[in-house]
């Protein structure tokens, strides 16, 4: 298992950890009635985060392989799950995989891609945030489909005016919902006095 | 009884927009089922937004035909190309797959697709069944037994999603519960964590925590992962609608089989946690052991085709027995729904039972109809709805996170809800990076409110005797045993790999 793969298991208790110890920390400061919650569920989620954290060092340190580790195909898993309940020796190697599948390959690390990807979807939120959902939208879905997706301008832009119509249609349209205009596109609008 | 179950069917079959959401409903299933990336669960999830505000009734239906019919589109994949569309699906390729290459993919559909539906109308028999048996149960609940139904469900769950590592699932589902007290305490009138944020008050958005924990992180996983099928030969894939209706008569052949393994596929639906795929592996073994001639799957039996089928959608049928009557979602899928019934307004437990069994025939019966329409549509359409197989991953992408910002968004209408998203989309990915099951989070979520409410209510009708109740203690004595078993069951050295990858 990689360092990079124990290290975010690691962090993951960490935070699991912090959050159950921040919400009790609070809620000390509440009336008996209103911690009473918190603290029987904060409480034992501490203790078990702890518990978890010193399962998980021993487990690296003991270079424990993960369950997605072993080596075995998903065919080779379910034969011998089917045979273990079966008692009785399963050959599912016809099943296995389709010969002619070619498989859509993404490049790059997968540290470098979960980056990216989190950048999109940041980039999104903070967009709407400022802009509004109408202008991030569009921009959003053409910049992926074309610089993530890999896929041509026209194709791009075709789906991106589709997607963008019948979400139109169906939110402000349809359903009459009023949406976030954005800090700096309202600020814009006000000091244009287009309100 | 009788009155209400057919006036039921009666106002399903003859209320047009019923209907008319009842097919919307059966169409998105499909879709989502046969489109590699969308789960059940990540579709209720987004639908949730689309339902605000519509009748309970009306969302229900369209949410429970969504939920129940996916399941019988995605053995498309499964038998056509070896490419199970979920882990409910892997047990179906084991023998579909075989036959298409063998030139009988008609006849492996027509089976499946023939024992997806009835699987799903004897689950919902079982369930139906099952009502005045448990009505006396369930109305004998009392605030203290809520509390401890609501651990035990957590419980459940985290063990069995959690597999190997069900302490993970145990403090997910804890830290659900911790989230669900954010915002006004209905005892004190206390604003819990929530400081000056008004938004906060009335708790955390349900729907955005389960879009930040279910949609962005499976999103970004697929597009990280990236690995959609590109391309696949077309030997086996073309069939005749004779093959078809071979496939389908298979059904009936299999009477007995069909029926043995829809009963058990809608009891494991009635154990929270249990269902899944865990449903159609059990059937599948089972449909091997009764055989007389064993030797024959895995190579392109069509019994292997039809066990796991009806084993997996029978189980919905199942599974929204303890989601409806004890408040405990038989599956994440099931937890999902259940969230979007709370914001519906429909309150799971004792009071659906005394107040609002319309409603459950209605849904009962909405499970047997959308099954019947989407087997009949399927059947038609099957060779051509496959080609969404090769939809890639990275087009799907952008369009449903922008469906799940969309959704955070229009809910409460409250920009901040987006800065949770974020958060919480950070945590849930975080979860699924490492391997902890997310499943119970939901489920602590959903059943917090209501574990505060009981034990509040419990504590001051009984003080803490209230755990000393016969009906507490059994209560307390399943979910230590629960632990226990959790427990035993690690210590062994076992070669069977976690559930939490299959329930994920």
């Amino acid at each position: 298992m990689s360092s990079s793969m124990n290290a975010g298991k690691i962090g993951m208790n960490l935070v699991m950890l912090a959050i159950f110890t921040v919400m009790v920390g609070i809620a000390t400061q509440y009336p008996p009635q209103a911690r009473f919650m918190p603290f029987i569920v904060g409480f034992p989620g501490i203790v078990m985060c702890l518990i978890q954290l010193f399962l998980e060092i021993k487990a690296i340190r003991a270079g424990e392989k993960g369950d997605e580790d072993d080596g075995r195909s998903e065919i080779e898993k379910a034969q011998d799950e089917v045979s273990r309940i079966t008692g009785r020796k399963m050959d599912f190697h016809e099943a296995d995989g389709p010969l002619a599948v070619e498989v859509e390959t993404v490049g790059g690390s997968r540290l470098h891609r979960e980056a990216v990807v989190w950048g999109y979807f940041l980039g999104l939120i903070g967009s709407i945030l400022l802009f509004g959902f109408w202008l991030s939208v569009p921009v959003f879905i053409l910049c992926f489909l074309r610089f993530f997706a890999e896929r041509s301008w026209r194709f791009s832009l075709l789906l991106t005016v589709a997607a963008t119509a019948i979400l139109y249609c169906a939110f402000v349209l349809g359903l009459k919902v009023v949406l976030h205009e954005g800090f700096i596109t309202e600020a814009i609008n006000d000091s244009l006095g287009l309100y | 009884m009788m009155d209400t179950m057919f006036s039921s069917l009666f106002t399903l079959l003859t209320t047009g927009h019923l209907m008319f959401l009842m097919c919307v409903g059966v169409l998105i299933g499909i879709f989502v089922g046969i489109t590699p990336g969308i789960g059940g669960r990540l579709s209720i999830a987004l639908a949730i937004p689309f339902v605000f505000g519509m009748d309970m009734v009306a969302g229900a239906v369209l949410l429970l035909t969504m939920h129940a019919v996916n399941g019988t589109s995605g053995q498309i994949s499964s038998i056509m190309f070896g490419v199970p569309g979920d882990g409910d699906d892997a047990a179906t390729t084991i023998d579909g797959y075989p036959m298409a290459k063998k030139g009988e993919a008609g006849r492996a559909l027509g089976a499946s697709m023939t024992a997806s539906g009835v699987g799903g109308i004897i689950g919902a028999v079982v369930f139906a069944v099952m009502i005045p048996v448990l009505e006396p149960v369930v109305l004998s609940f009392s605030p203290a037994e809520f509390f401890l139904l609501a651990l035990l469900g957590i419980t459940f769950i985290a063990v069995l999603a959690g597999g190997k590592h069900f302490l993970k699932g145990i403090i997910v589902g804890f830290y659900g519960i911790m989230l669900s007290t954010i915002g006004m305490d209905p005892a004190t009138g206390i604003s819990r964590y929530s400081g000056d944020f008004l938004f906060l008050w009335d708790g955390l958005s349900l729907v955005t925590a389960v879009l930040a924990l279910f949609a962005v992180p499976e999103m970004i996983a697929l597009a990280v992962k990236g690995g959609s099928i590109a391309a696949v030969s077309d030997s086996g894939v073309r069939f005749t609608y004779r093959q078809i209706f071979d496939g389908v008569l298979e059904v009936p052949r299999h009477w007995w089989l069909t029926l043995r393994t829809s009963i058990i596929g809608a009891v494991i639906g009635m154990i929270p946690g249990l269902g899944g795929s865990a449903a159609a592996w059990i059937c599948y073994g089972h449909a091997v052991q009764s055989s007389k001639t064993p030797e024959r799957f895995g190579k392109g039996a069509v019994e292997g085709v039809i066990a796991p089928e009806t084993a997996s959608n029978a189980k919905e049928g199942g599974s929204l027995l303890p989601t409806l009557f004890f408040g405990i979602p038989g599956s994440s899928g099931m937890a999902v729904l259940m969230g979007a019934f709370l914001i519906l307004g429909i309150q799971p437990g004792p009071t659906l039972i005394t107040n609002n069994m319309n409603l459950v025939w209605t849904l009962i019966w909405a499970l047997v109809v959308g099954n019947v329409i989407a087997v009949c549509f399927l059947l038609f359409v099957a060779r051509w709805v496959a080609v969404l197989t090769f939809v890639k991953g990275s087009l799907i992408v952008p369009f449903i996170l922008v469906v799940t910002v969309f959704g955070a968004y229009i809910n409460e209408g409250q920009w901040e809800n987006l800065v949770i998203l974020v958060i919480l989309s950070a945590i849930g990915y975080g979860l699924l990076r490492f391997g902890w099951p997310r499943a119970p989070f939901v489920i602590g979520l959903v059943l917090g409110k209501i574990a505060e409410e009981s034990l509040n209510k419990a504590l001051s009708l009984w003080g803490v005797s209230f755990f000393t109740r016969p009906l507490s203690m059994v209560l307390i004595g399943l979910i230590v045993l629960t632990i226990g078993y959790a427990i035993y069951k690690n210590r062994k050295p076992s070669h069977v790999p976690s559930e939490a990858s299959l329930y994920e």
